[in-house]
């Protein structure tokens, strides 16, 4: 991280210098409009981009890597006092679609001729939770607006994001300087090292988002459908006897949740934990005679996970995070109080 | 150096040489020996052959190979093979809504899994009791089953969702879900 950093630090000085340059042509030219040239804080740029996500309709075509593949995606959002719809589509490869919106995600998979249908999570009051969190954050991670750079033709701020120890991963978001969309996203590990990243190729903001756009272009006749939305029970305020004993300083128990696993109806104990940004859940599930023990680590991308089996449970922690800190986390897993 | 050895550069020179070439020509490049005959029998036959040059420098080759011990050695990078990949749904032994949710693949993290992996598994954390239990651990990782995998996807679509509902990148996580197919075979 830090040959990054420094090499950061290196565009910053060079673009305050443009910039201060840019500042002064602009308050000669446009005086009125001086300060909207100034740097805003990366806290703010943070708490407006995730306002901005779900408050603006807007359509883009942007690119997903993780290790060696890459995919190019179509990315439709509406926003309604519901809490918005998505849609989601992959150009490349099998044409997958995930369409969420308040009440569902629906994931269309025409290579597997299934549908697969999940409750959305309600969603929650951003404007309550994010100053909070984002104070919170601080504890744990620095924040610098490293650079300024474009991105699908607009112009952005490069906020970096660095966690202060190794139990948490780094990121850094191009945020258009304007709308304040998220344009390009990296997610690094301590040594710098790229795991995951998106970037858009196309952004449009949309006055209106027609139902057409919204509409998958697969209609799911002869498909397996799979749904699983009705049964999941939620229950914000359950406590199970389970206890999370170590994690990372900063993070705290979001929520906790039972529903049933989906075939064999085994009940799966869902605990949240979140240092704000970082999140990491953890899944306890009783294990019958004859299920298939799973132990150890995995991963997709950024995301690891690590299982082991306990006194007749499947512990499993799973979370954008390194490897360490999902296997510390389901290693500390107990029922003692 | 025996005499076998010489008889052989001879041969090789020659392009006679039956065989183990390779061993040979390992040998040949340790062993001074074998490179100051290597050279002789080559001007021998340029003598015999009225392809001399004019002058004869004795000691560029000794130069060069001087220089060549000299050079760090430089390993070809070797491509590791990619781990058998596990079909998700293979069949119908899993029922049909678990198999649904293997959707999203959670790849069990074997060493060398991948190149990111790779540096994944060697990084460094401060704490460095937890990198020793991890690389312990690493080395242990099992082959996860179908089924067993088809518990981890699920696992991850429900992280997803409340990454999605929570975080600040909005709808992004999903980009996960959509994209897994360049893994099939």
């Amino acid at each position: 991280m830090r040959k990054f950093s420094m090499f950061n630090t290196e565009i910053y000085s060079l673009n305050l210098s443009l910039r201060l340059l840019t500042v002064l042509l602009v308050f000669i030219i446009f005086p009125a409009q001086a300060d909207n040239e100034s740097k805003p804080s990366a806290r703010s740029l943070i708490r407006n981009m995730s306002m901005a996500v779900r408050q603006l309709n807007y359509e883009g075509v942007f690119i997903h890597q993780r290790g060696g593949q890459m995919n190019t995606l179509r990315l439709i959002h509406k926003f309604d006092e519901k809490g918005g719809i998505e849609r989601l589509v992959s150009l490349t490869g099998a044409a997958r679609e995930v369409i969420r919106d308040a009440e569902s995600v629906r994931c269309y998979f025409p290579d597997d001729q299934a549908v697969v249908v999940e409750k959305s999570r309600p969603r929650e009051l951003l404007s309550s939770q994010l100053p909070r969190s984002l104070e919170k954050l601080e504890a744990n991670y620095q924040f610098s607006i490293v650079a300024e750079d474009r991105v699908a033709g607009r112009k952005a701020w490069v906020v970096n994001i660095r966690p202060n120890d190794a139990y948490r991963y780094g990121y850094q978001f191009w945020i258009d300087q304007i709308d304040h969309l998220l344009l390009k996203s990296e997610l690094r590990n301590r040594t710098g090292l790229l795991l995951e990243q998106i970037m858009f190729t196309q952004l449009d903001i949309l006055d209106t988002v027609s139902a057409e756009m919204l509409k998958p272009s697969i209609s799911g006749a002869g498909y397996t459908w799979h749904n699983n939305s009705k049964d999941k029970k939620t229950d914000k305020n359950f406590a199970s006897k389970w206890q999370v004993s170590w994690m990372p300083s900063g993070f705290s128990k979001d929520n906790e949740e039972m529903y049933p696993a989906t075939e064999n109806k085994t009940p799966v104990n869902h605990i949240v934990y979140s240092d704000g940004l970082a999140m990491v859940s953890v899944f306890i599930e009783k294990l019958d005679s004859d299920t298939e023990m799973t132990t150890g680590l995995s991963r997709l991308g950024g995301v690891n996970a690590y299982a082991r089996i306990t006194k007749g449970y499947q512990v499993t922690a799973v979370g954008e995070v390194p490897q360490a800190t999902v296997q510390r986390m389901a290693n500390s897993v107990s029922t003692e109080p | 150096m025996n005499v076998d050895r010489t008889e052989d550069v001879s041969a090789m020179i020659d392009d006679e040489l039956e065989q183990d070439g390779q061993h040979l020509v390992d040998d040949l490049l340790n062993t001074p020996l074998l490179r100051e005959r290597w050279r002789s029998y080559h001007l021998i036959r340029d003598s015999l052959q009225h392809q001399l040059p004019e002058k004869l420098d004795k000691t560029l080759a000794s130069s060069v190979a001087a220089k060549i011990d000299n050079e760090p050695h430089i390993l070809a990078p070797v491509k590791k093979s990619q781990p058998a990949y596990l079909k998700p749904l293979a069949g119908l032994a899993i029922a049909a809504s678990v198999a649904a949710l293997a959707i999203v693949v959670l790849q069990p993290a074997q060493e060398g899994s991948s190149e990111q992996g790779i540096q994944v598994a060697s990084f460094t954390p401060v704490g460095t009791p937890v990198t020793s239990q991890a690389r312990q651990d690493d080395a242990q990782i099992r082959q996860v089953r179908a089924e067993a995998r088809a518990r981890l996807n699920s696992y991850l679509v429900n992280y997803n969702e409340y990454q999605t509902n929570s975080g600040i990148q909005g709808m992004l996580p999903y980009a996960r879900t959509v994209t897994y197919e360049n893994n099939r075979k």
